[in-house]
């Protein structure tokens, strides 16, 4: 069965996940201290259940969705870095090693509650998967606007070159 | 674009944080609404509370780990955290 929506509704559907995963990650972090435990509970089944309604719909909508789940491919990504021409295939990439690490996060601390010596892999794989979502943002950033900076950053550092004094006419 | 995404992801912090700590004011404090049939024991109970001492009448918490209803969870992050202080302290 596939979801019969409309294209924008995908998109929109995807940003409402993307801000409800991010928002619960980011409680659930900063509440992992013993002291927020309950907030923490709470947050953590919310990245949890972002996980499973993403793959849900990852199976279900059409393969023209963008909802549909990425499945990033070796010989396609060497191939892009040939051509460089189209959605770069890192974003594949990096959208599967952050499903497979926050999920693994968070089903790791649902399973905690039964099994205490997940704790410590749990903790781990929070603090590999928050390395990963640095790395995710990073990338993002460079992709949408890091060129432009570094041009402009570029073009600044040429203006201001000739116009510094040097030590011998400052002394 | 990539600013909007943030945004939306602080906003949805907000709500999901507010609606956590909505849960754990409900499971740690037992604030939940008490049942009609219990209203009137429950104001027996305190009426009855007069002749006994302060920390008994739920004014002064006499110890940090009085959290008995608690869950196990939270007490197995306290032996972690304990076995965590005890390394650091060797």
């Amino acid at each position: 069965m596939a979801l019969q929506i409309s294209a924008k509704l995908h998109h929109t559907l995807l940003k409402v996940w993307h801000a409800w995963v991010a928002g619960s990650f980011l409680v659930a972090y900063v509440t992992a201290d013993e002291d927020t435990y309950s907030m923490h509970l709470f947050a953590g089944y919310a990245v949890l259940a972002a996980i499973a309604t993403r793959v849900l719909l990852g199976v279900l909508a059409p393969a023209s969705s963008p909802l549909r789940l990425p499945r990033p491919d070796l010989g396609a990504t060497l191939a892009w870095f040939s051509v460089r021409k189209g959605r770069h295939p890192l974003f594949a990439w990096f959208s599967l090693a952050l499903l497979l690490s926050v999920g693994l996060a968070a089903a790791s601390g649902a399973l905690a509650d039964g099994a205490a010596w997940l704790e410590d892999p749990h903790e781990a794989i929070s603090e590999a998967s928050l390395w990963v979502i640095f790395a995710h943002v990073a990338f993002v950033a460079f992709i949408y606007g890091g060129k432009r900076l570094l041009t402009r950053l570029g073009q600044w550092a040429a203006e201001i070159r000739p116009s510094t004094p040097s030590k011998e006419n400052v002394r | 674009m990539l600013g909007k995404m943030l945004l939306h992801g602080l906003a949805a912090a907000i709500l999901i944080g507010s609606a956590a700590a909505v849960f754990a004011q409900t499971r740690d404090n037992g604030y939940l609404p008490a049942p009609a049939a219990a209203a009137p024991a429950a104001a027996a109970q305190i009426s009855d509370r007069g002749d006994r001492p302060a920390d008994e009448r739920g004014y002064i918490r006499r110890d940090r780990d009085d959290r008995g209803e608690r869950s196990g969870k939270s007490e197995r992050h306290h032996e972690r955290r304990d076995r965590h202080h005890d390394k650091d302290d060797d």
